[in-house]
């Protein structure tokens, strides 16, 4: 069932690395600001993450335009590994931040819904879970479809296939850049939301996500859109199933010895275009 | 001996500073900087073994914590188990590893950018789940403790001295086989293929063998300097000695510093390591403080000097050395 | 030549600067030169034969290495103010044979920072005794350093076996070994609960879960020896890695097992994260032991509410009822000025954590009890008044008496349950403060 939400936080950085070529190691951290978002409004204001859905987005695509303007523009044109390093110091403010600002003490959302389940039939599901899964791969699937059917996306498609050659075309890649960073942000952003009532918030809660975005996005083939969709919920299953079969102490060793196998096998990916 | 020539001429200053610094420690006020000193030179080493790879190559592995990890269990296990001297253990931790590294290697290298990064990330992933769990061989997550005899071989001091030339003589040794590997042929081509493998390979370039073995030294190197850390450290588990905290510190140094040259990760370390000790140590009133101020700074100098540190040091220094004519 | 000169300026001008920022590093503290230079060299074992001087009125330094950021952030934070007031009630009543005591602090996320921090401590700031340190391995590490410089380390959090049983001379702790722990809260379900549950001891199932890192495993390996040695049987040990993100299959393959009786060693976000996910499933066994850090955080019982009733917690004993210190008024005075303050500085809190009350309890009995009584304020006159000297009733509810090793023998573990939001001791009698309830939990899996 995590598989839904592993898949929104890696659709994200798909896009982020497919359109813009920048390996965010950051984008965990923006997870952990909507969880924080969430909480915050949950506490002061007493409107459930759901109910407090729209400004959460908003703010994050606030947060996601200003570090993109302010520091991500600026390296555009840099080499990979100064922008890996960039992000990873981005993570580490971020994270550091967050220990000054809020502590590091865990922040729960608890709401009725939290251990409430659906009966599925011949499952019983936690019912936020569901939720988070169900948002989750809509959420992607629209993105999805925006990037088949609108012209913007059809840009963001192009410049992911050839930078110079869409330039040429006429297409404005700073502004296409921007838009895609923010799309991803605003995504990473839905998912902490979704996250925020079954997974409390704390500094370092990225961390525990951004490793396995990281794979999804690979076994999805780096840029695909689609195949992030599918390797997040991929990895999902397998680590359910190797915590049930092997025990939770190998639950992530398994999916990284998956990754290593598909990279033997696919070194592209399970959805890669071929070199 | 014209090569050795050229190795020295080319970087004098930076060699004179290399060499200067052993000095330093002599110098200091007491055991906390010698401390940092250590570290420093530590750091420096293991920095630039990862640069001896992943900054020729500009292939970045986010895995090399794993080849510490190798070559601290290895030589404190014998030590503990057999009563083997953690000289000895250190060179049997190089050859795990330069095994370890042919095995990742072989199965990596060959994938493109992304890929081979976050496959380095899985393989150290999967071995600090491979020592965590096999209790019986590494103690599992309780970590291992390596009692303190002082004493030559058992690369154990009282003070902090000897400690700092060992450190310092770890750094020099990969320092020159840095500088070495610049004039080698296979430097060259390691830097030919980090600008345009496709290119390299038409030329004639044996992609894979020059990158394995570049790999293979960079890992021997790495998995030295996990020996000298638990010797110092005297207590590793996996879950610190093998974390990526530890790979992405390799990195920050070197990039900080200057990515793909010999001396880059040294002036990272010489200027980072203590920078950060001292702001963790003097900013604790605040949790959390210290890291972001590390941070600021970092995201300043990428935005700023892009290049690293030690380009802008190399103008400083040739612009006070003509002047002075 | 002349170039040759310039490198050697250069050089000289290189060492310059580095010892100048070196120098400008110590002179922010004039002390450490010199009040303390003599006990920190002699440590090598002989006693240092500082002069007695009725005089020495400089303040004693005292260091406190705890993780404040990273992954522990929270609890070491919380064990860092509880030291912070035991120095402040120390200082009021007059401090330690007429000296005032500084503390400074230092933040160790991990093992290698801990060493650095302890060396800083140590050397820079000349403190002369070290509390510490909530994790285990960071304990370990600073051990390494302490013993070398002959400087007193005071551990109330790392439960690692390895502290006491390593010949540290200098290493003290108050609290029980891990375990100590897992066994004693094994032996309460089979002395105790398994006769309630109406099931013999020797077909009782027990499952394990517990976090991966030293605490947890050291917890884990106690409780199932122990558990073997009672006869019980062991259904399931599992362990996992504290950022995991998703129970369901270990929850999973619990729930296949049906066992009666789950011990567990957990920090704080994993215990909830277990909690929920049992619940989801429907897996609850019909009593669930946790061992300390998470189960015992209030954090665990405000986030899960009311169905934490029921849910026992093993630790050290915590949070008592003011009457248990009844023998020693001044104590109890003391530990109800400890509370208050700390709920005052928290106000989120609606008990004390109880990493924060070890913290205060190690360290006010070791600046309040044990200093008192030292010939001189070396190692080797700390180790021996530490030593020879007995308490009967620390602010921890056992007294101290620590013997050759270092491990205090008075250490226990009490056996806590969660009800309406509380910790209550249910075990040993004589500190209880509420029976048992919820035995077996409403909300077990039917």
């Amino acid at each position: 069932m995590s598989g839904g939400i592993y898949a929104l936080i890696s659709v994200g950085l798909a896009l982020i690395f497919g359109v813009v070529g920048l390996v965010n190691f950051a984008h965990g951290e923006f997870l952990m600001l909507a969880m924080y978002i969430a909480y915050w409004i949950y506490n002061k204001g007493g409107l459930d993450p759901y109910q407090s859905l729209p400004v959460n987005l908003i703010v994050m695509a606030v947060i996601g335009f200003l570090i993109f303007k302010l520091i991500m523009e600026r390296v555009l044109d840099s080499d990979h590994s100064i922008q890996m390093l960039l992000t990873l110091a981005l993570s580490m403010v971020l994270q550091n931040v967050a220990l000054i600002l809020w502590k590091a003490d865990y922040r729960s959302i608890r709401i009725p819904m939290t251990n409430s389940s659906t009966n599925m039939g011949f499952l019983t599901l936690n019912t936020p879970r569901l939720l988070a899964f169900v948002i989750a791969i809509g959420a992607s699937v629209l993105l999805y479809l925006y990037l088949q059917k609108t012209f913007t996306g059809a840009a963001m498609r192009a410049i992911s296939q050839n930078g110079k050659a869409a330039q040429l075309m006429g297409i404005n890649i700073k502004k296409t850049y921007m838009l895609a960073f923010v799309i991803g942000t605003v995504l990473v952003g839905l998912a902490g939301l979704l996250l925020s009532p079954i997974y409390p918030a704390f500094p370092l809660v990225g961390a525990n996500f951004s490793t396995l975005a990281f794979i999804v996005v690979v076994l999805g083939g780096l840029s695909s859109v689609p195949g992030a969709i599918i390797g997040g919920l991929v990895i999902g299953v397998i680590e359910s199933f190797a915590g049930y079969f092997a025990g939770a102490a190998y639950q992530q060793a398994a999916y990284f010895l998956l990754f290593i196998l598909v990279l033997v096998f696919k070194p592209n990916g399970l959805f890669g275009k071929k070199a | 001996m014209k090569s050795l020539n050229l190795i020295f001429r080319r970087n004098l200053v930076m060699w004179i500073i290399a060499a200067a610094s052993l000095a330093v420690p002599f110098f200091l006020p007491n055991r906390y900087f010698q401390d940092i000193a250590i570290m420093t030179f530590l750091w420096a080493g293991l920095s630039a073994s990862w640069n001896l790879y992943s900054g020729y190559s500009k292939r970045l592995s986010i895995g090399h914590a794993a080849f510490m990890g190798i070559g601290a269990y290895s030589s404190s296990l014998l030590y503990l188990n057999f009563g083997i001297s953690p000289w000895l253990g250190m060179l049997v931790g190089g050859v795990i590893a330069a095994g370890a590294a042919l095995l990742i290697g072989g199965t990596t290298l060959r994938l493109k950018g992304t890929f081979f990064v976050l496959s380095t990330i899985a393989f150290a992933e999967i071995l600090k789940v491979f020592a965590t769990t096999s209790r019986n061989l590494t103690g599992g997550a309780l970590g291992v403790m390596v009692p303190f005899k002082p004493g030559l071989q058992n690369m154990m001091w009282d003070g902090k001295i000897p400690y700092s030339v060992l450190m310092w003589a770890y750094m020099i040794v990969v320092l020159f086989l840095c500088a070495w590997l610049e004039q080698s042929k296979l430097g060259f081509q390691l830097v030919a293929l980090g600008e345009n493998q496709e290119a390299a390979e038409n030329l004639g370039v044996n992609s894979t063998k020059s990158m394995l073995s570049a790999f293979v030294i960079s890992a021997v190197l790495t998995s030295f300097g996990g020996t000298l850390f638990v010797q110092y450290i005297l207590f590793i588990e996996p879950s610190s000695v093998m974390s990526m905290s530890h790979s992405v510190q390799f990195i920050l140094l070197a990039i900080a510093g200057g990515m793909g040259t010999a001396f880059g990760p040294m002036v990272g370390s010489f200027i980072l390591t203590p920078v950060s000790t001292l702001l963790r140590g003097y900013l604790s009133g605040v949790n959390g403080l210290h890291g972001l101020v590390l941070g600021l700074v970092l995201i300043a100098v990428i935005l700023f000097r892009p290049d690293g540190i030690l380009p802008q040091l190399k103008i400083f220094f040739r612009r006070l050395l003509k002047k002075g004519k | 030549m002349k170039k040759m000169k310039k490198i050697l300026v250069l050089l000289l001008a290189f060492i310059l600067t580095i010892s100048v920022f070196a120098g400008c590093g110590a002179k922010s503290t004039p002390a450490a030169g010199s009040s303390s230079a003599p006990a920190a060299s002699g440590g090598s074992g002989e006693p240092a034969d500082t002069p007695a001087e009725p005089a020495n009125t400089d303040p004693l330094k005292v260091g406190a290495i705890f993780p404040l950021s990273g992954g522990n952030a929270l609890l070491g934070s919380q064990c860092l103010a509880g030291i912070q007031i035991a120095v402040d009630f120390v200082n009021e009543a007059g401090g330690v044979q007429g000296r005032q005591i500084a503390l400074t602090e230092a933040d160790a996320p991990d093992p290698t920072a801990a060493t650095t921090e302890a060396s800083r401590l140590i050397d820079q700031q000349g403190v002369e005794i070290i509390f510490g340190s909530l994790a285990s391995g960071n304990a370990l590490a600073i051990a390494g350093v302490t013993e070398k410089s002959g400087i007193t380390l005071v551990e109330a959090g790392g439960i690692a076996n390895e502290l006491t049983n390593s010949g540290f001379q200098h290493a003290f702790r108050i609290i029980d070994s891990g375990g100590l722990r897992g066994g004693k809260g094994v032996e309460y379900v089979g002395d105790v609960l398994a006769p309630m549950l109406g099931i013999p001891v020797n077909e009782l199932k027990v499952a394990i879960i517990h976090e991966e890192s030293s605490y947890g495993t050291g917890v884990a390996d106690g409780a199932e020896a122990q558990a073997k040695a009672m006869g019980m049987q062991v259904v399931l040990r599992e362990s996992y890695n504290t950022s995991i993100t998703d129970m369901s299959a270990m929850v999973l393959n619990l729930k296949k097992e049906k066992p009666d009786v789950l011990f567990t060693a957990n920090y704080v976000n994993d215990a909830i994260l277990l909690v929920d996910t049992l619940r989801q499933y429907d897996a609850m066994p019909k009593v669930m032991m946790g061992c300390g850090a998470g189960t015992t955080s209030t954090e665990f019982a405000s986030t899960i509410g009311p169905d934490s009733d029921g849910i026992f917690c093993t630790d050290m004993p915590t949070n008592l009822p003011i009457t248990a210190f009844d023998s020693d008024p001044e104590l109890k005075a003391t530990v109800q000025a400890f509370r208050d303050r700390m709920l005052a500085e928290f106000p989120d809190l609606s008990t004390v954590p109880v990493a924060a009350e070890a913290a205060f309890a190690g360290a006010y009995t070791f600046l309040h009890n044990v200093l008192p009584n030292a010939k001189t304020l070396d190692s080797a006159g700390i180790r021996e008044a530490a030593i020879a000297t007995d308490v009967p009733l620390t602010a921890l509810g056992f007294g101290w008496d620590v013997d050759e090793t270092g491990q205090n023998q008075s250490a226990r573990a009490n056996i806590n349950q969660w009800q309406d939001g509380a910790v209550q001791t249910v075990y040993p009698e004589a500190l209880k403060t509420a029976d048992v309830i919820n035995v077996p939990l409403p909300i077990a899996a039917k």
